[in-house]
């Protein structure tokens, strides 16, 4: 039951955002799997901004579909982005909190900073996340454990890194992609839209893009999930194949 | 300007990995792969296990001792010659060394197992860490000591209490594995006083470093699982620099290298007796 109430508020959020003005709507599925899917899982995606002026206004929300004991609704996040350019430098600057509800008993939450510069093939993107552990005090029993148990574990150093090589030129938005109908890149990075691994666990990814008007963009993308490659003792752990849209409406 | 950028630091990156790996022993071929998979080594390590029984040890006083170490990184003996010799005298019912405990290279497996058949009536356990795993290491690993996934159970007059060893020498447990985990936990944990589980990756940062955890969905599965089960302890080591975490039912503790030059080389005393689990850390 919980699981149709996740993708009615996906849906929900993707099809009543989109009504206001300024608003681009991106939503994907992702089929994969890994280490700890039994078998293949998928998730479905929206992600809502709201534009004003230099700044824009995010929400994300994602639904995981799989065997394991992960919630239905899986992730959501806020972001606020800003637009800038300091002595003919442009970039843009994230704040976000990130929230991984795991079960009812185990959570993680993220927030971090993240700036983006763009160059004509390259994308890069550097931040710096605090992740908290938690475990919900009421689902835990408190009967064995002393008066004030520790709930929470932080992790206030975590740095985040993607950087994206794009074959053709990018288009700075979607508005002005008129010029590339589409491209393809490839990128290295510790975190996607709902997730941040810690920053010896890197992920490299390819993606396509097609632009099947000036304001909607086909994407699929492909996702290779590695462990202990920084340990130089390397190991499959997962992938996961993702197909979305991104829609702008002015 | 771009391309020239693009060079250099591929020329950069070639250089740190060779000059590193020829001083610190490492198999820089391991960064695309290990030969033998995580889930290869289970499916061997659990045939081991079933050719060799289980690992039972008995316990007549109120309390018992075990020592752990982590990252001896033999070749260097003199650390792990000592801590057998404590474990002698303070009557140890185990050494356990959580990972990295050889080089990797199979003249060092060589003289460890030459070390550890100095141990008469201290039992040893082993699990794998990625140096275990450097220039083939796993061949040698399994040869002298067999499995890295196991459990051994100790019976005291008040109880049993279980202790598991997991391989995370890959960065992950794989699938079969974490189902096998998962599986001793849900049938077996409410037979058990208490469950000490030792794995070579530690599982939080609590400083920048080059060492790498478990990915981040698999250790919400395994902070999950545990506090399900209230499993006691974790005993880790990797970091080469102690850091305890209480979190819900259980103590993350992460061990001091005791590598011979490593700068705080240290291990852990753990005492099990009714009134719980009581630790320390000793200097070499």
């Amino acid at each position: 039951m919980r699981k149709y109430l996740v993708i009615l508020l996906i849906l929900v959020s993707s099809l009543l955002l989109p009504v206001f003005s300024q608003v681009i709507q991106s939503n994907y599925i992702d089929v994969g799997s890994s280490t700890i899917s039994s078998n293949a899982y998928f998730c479905l995606a929206s992600i809502s901004g709201y534009r004003l002026n230099n700044y824009e206004f995010q929400l994300g929300l994602q639904g995981t579909f799989t065997e394991s004991d992960r919630r239905d609704l899986s992730g959501w996040f806020l972001n606020v982005t800003g637009d800038y350019n300091i002595k003919g430098f442009p970039f843009s600057a994230t704040a976000f909190l990130l929230r991984n509800p795991y079960s009812s008993l185990t959570s993680e939450t993220n927030l971090g900073l993240i700036a983006k510069h763009n160059r004509k093939h390259i994308e890069i993107q550097l931040g710096y996340n605090a992740r908290i552990y938690s475990l919900k005090s009421n689902e835990v029993d408190l009967s064995d454990l002393p008066a004030d148990p520790d709930l929470k574990i932080y992790e206030y150093r975590n740095f985040m890194y993607k950087g994206t090589l794009f074959l053709k030129p990018m288009s700075s938005s979607l508005a002005s992609a008129g010029e590339q109908k589409w491209n393809v890149g490839a990128s290295f990075t510790n975190f996607d839209h709902f997730l941040i691994q810690k920053e010896t666990n890197p992920i490299v990814s390819g993606l396509f893009q097609y632009d099947l008007q000036t304001n909607l963009r086909l994407y699929s993308e492909l996702w290779y999930q590695g462990a202990g490659m920084l340990n130089l003792s390397a190991n499959y752990y997962g992938f996961y194949i993702r197909a979305g849209f991104t829609w702008q409406i002015d | 300007m771009a391309d020239r950028l693009g060079k250099i630091l591929l020329v950069g990156i070639t250089l740190i990995f060779v000059v590193t790996g020829c001083k610190y022993d490492l198999d820089v071929s391991g960064v695309v792969g290990v030969s033998d998979n995580v889930n290869e080594r289970f499916t061997e390590s659990t045939q081991w296990n079933a050719d060799n029984g289980p690992r039972l040890i008995g316990s007549f006083g109120r309390e018992y001792t075990i020592l752990f170490g982590g990252d001896s990184h033999v070749g260097g003996t003199n650390n792990i010659m000592q801590l057998i010799d404590i474990a002698h005298d303070s009557f140890a019912k185990a050494i356990v060394i959580a990972g990295d405990v050889s080089t990797g290279k199979s003249e060092d497996y060589v003289i460890l197992d030459s070390v550890l058949q100095k141990m008469t009536y201290v039992n040893t356990c082993l699990v794998a860490g990625n140096h275990d795993l450097y220039f083939d290491g796993w061949n040698s690993f399994y040869k002298f000591f067999g499995s890295s996934t196991y459990t051994m159970e100790l019976i005291v007059p008040f109880g049993r209490d279980l202790y598991i060893f997991l391989d995370t020498g890959s960065g992950t447990l794989g699938n079969l594995q974490l189902d096998w985990l998962k599986d001793i936990l849900r049938t077996e944990r409410e037979n058990y006083r208490y469950v000490i589980v030792t794995t070579h990756l530690n599982f939080f940062r609590n400083r920048m470093t080059g060492s790498t955890n478990p990915l981040n969905e698999e250790l919400l599965v395994l902070l999950d699982l545990f506090e399900k089960h209230k499993v006691n302890l974790l005993i880790s080591g990797h970091d080469h620099n102690r850091y305890i975490e209480e979190f819900g039912h259980t103590t993350y503790i992460t061990l001091d290298a005791m590598k011979d030059d490593a700068e705080q080389a240290s291990y852990l005393e753990l005492r099990v007796g009714q009134d719980g689990l009581n630790y320390s850390f000793i200097d070499f």
